[in-house]
């Protein structure tokens, strides 16, 4: 995670471009390696232990090391060592940073030192308090006034879930201008409850085709009905881990189905509008609080 | 093996049910896009379980557990949701659903929920 906000810092100063920093996430996402399969080499937990928390993982949005001490699985001291050992991992971004020449050590030493100062990171990188911080930085929830924590724990969450569910890496980018002739698919979907919400993402073919081959886990290259289901599960599925978040807050929530369509011109897109880039293309976020 | 039916709006949801149900083994009678198919199939297929959606359009999977077990209260119904508070599986399950798995699905947190059921049921294969 702390290689995904660092790569946001370096493109949102300018120090990276969009697509310098694509290159170097692919490096590093690579030689990832996450906080389970270190737990196993380690010999401290099983795999079946390691899918078990991966599945409480999902449904959560608790980290890994968390829920294995909550499990019993692992001590604190012992998440701590694992995440010593998992966090050299940003080296990784690092070093493909300067071996393909986009900036040098000392260059990258400062951005870094920049980075932590701007960030108020001292130690280690504490997600989710730390993430919103940093998501704050990007989006601007104001004018929500009492609710805008919400919507920055639903973006938090977004990026957190193209991790988890979709295995890439999220960039919150520039929106993309209206004047683009590219058509656009819309996946939305209601939250009603205690606090309405509509919720939606906003993408083109190649972004359709990806989230949904990415869920689907199989690569779908036509947009039909399979492709526009899995995206409408994505949405699904990642909403219904916000409601239980909500609920455990003591929030009453619940889902209308989700629904896909070609976006027309006479769908108002309100309130907030967040881009989101992946691998596999740009989308948008579509946040509108209802009264 | 056991004869399942499928319960879920999404395409992508029932082919990967059923990719996950026919690798181990069991045999798919029906599916059912909403509730109200749902009702009308069970009688047709007298499924030995059923996997069942929540959030779905028209009629939806709390209800249709109610329905479905008004009529045929020995039915084995599993709810597999995006939604998991605790207000809603405690509702599926006071209205006679038999477990409750959360989305995403993985063969590693369905399969063993399937199996208990069906051998709390006596429908699990003798080893």
């Amino acid at each position: 995670m702390l290689n995904q906000y660092f790569g946001q810092y370096l493109l949102n100063k300018g120090i990276l471009t969009h697509v310098q920093l694509r290159q170097v996430l692919q490096c590093e996402q690579m030689v990832k390696v996450k906080l389970g399969v270190l737990a196993v080499n380690a010999g401290l937990m099983t795999a079946a232990q390691v899918e078990e928390v991966h599945d409480l993982q999902w449904a959560k949005d608790q980290k890994f090391g968390t829920l294995a001490v909550k499990q019993g699985y692992l001590t604190s001291e012992q998440v701590d060592g694992l995440l010593e050992s998992q966090q050299a991992g940003h080296l990784t971004i690092m070093q493909a940073i300067i071996d393909k020449g986009y900036m040098t050590l000392v260059a990258v030493e400062k951005a870094l030192a920049d980075f932590r100062k701007e960030y108020d990171i001292k130690g280690k990188f504490h997600a989710t308090d730390d993430e919103n911080e940093m998501i704050k930085k990007l989006v601007d929830f104001s004018p929500a006034g009492d609710k805008a924590d919400l919507l920055y724990n639903y973006v938090g969450l977004v990026q957190r879930n193209v991790v988890r569910f979709l295995n890439d890496t999220p960039l919150i980018v520039e929106p993309i201008t209206e004047c683009q002739q590219t058509p656009k698919w819309l996946v939305t979907q209601e939250i009603i409850g205690d606090i309405p919400l509509s919720t939606g993402l906003l993408m083109d073919e190649s972004a359709l085709l990806g989230i949904a081959s990415h869920f689907y886990g199989e690569k779908l290259v036509t947009v039909d009905e399979l492709a526009l289901d899995s995206v409408g599960e994505f949405l699904n599925v990642h909403n219904g881990v916000f409601c239980s978040l909500l609920s455990d807050a003591g929030v009453m929530a619940d889902l209308q189905p989700p629904l896909v369509k070609q976006r027309d011109m006479s769908f108002q897109l309100s309130n907030y509008r967040i881009a989101v880039d992946t691998s596999f293309g740009m989308f948008e976020i579509i946040l509108s609080l209802k009264e | 093996m056991a004869r399942i039916m499928i319960v879920d709006d999404a395409l992508m949801m029932r082919m990967t049910l059923r990719r996950i149900f026919e690798k181990a083994g069991h045999e798919i009678v029906g599916e059912a896009v909403n509730g109200e198919q749902a009702i009308l199939n069970y009688p047709q297929y007298q499924p030995d379980l059923v996997t069942m959606d929540i959030t779905m359009p028209g009629l939806g999977g709390i209800e249709t557990i109610k329905r479905i077990i008004a009529s045929h209260p020995a039915a084995n119904i599993i709810v597999v949701s995006a939604i998991s508070q605790k207000k809603i599986v405690f509702d599926a399950l006071q209205n006679g659903a038999k477990n409750y798995v959360s989305k995403p699905i993985t063969e590693d947190k369905l399969l063993p929920v399937i199996n208990l059921v069906l051998e709390q049921n006596g429908l699990a294969e003798a080893n």
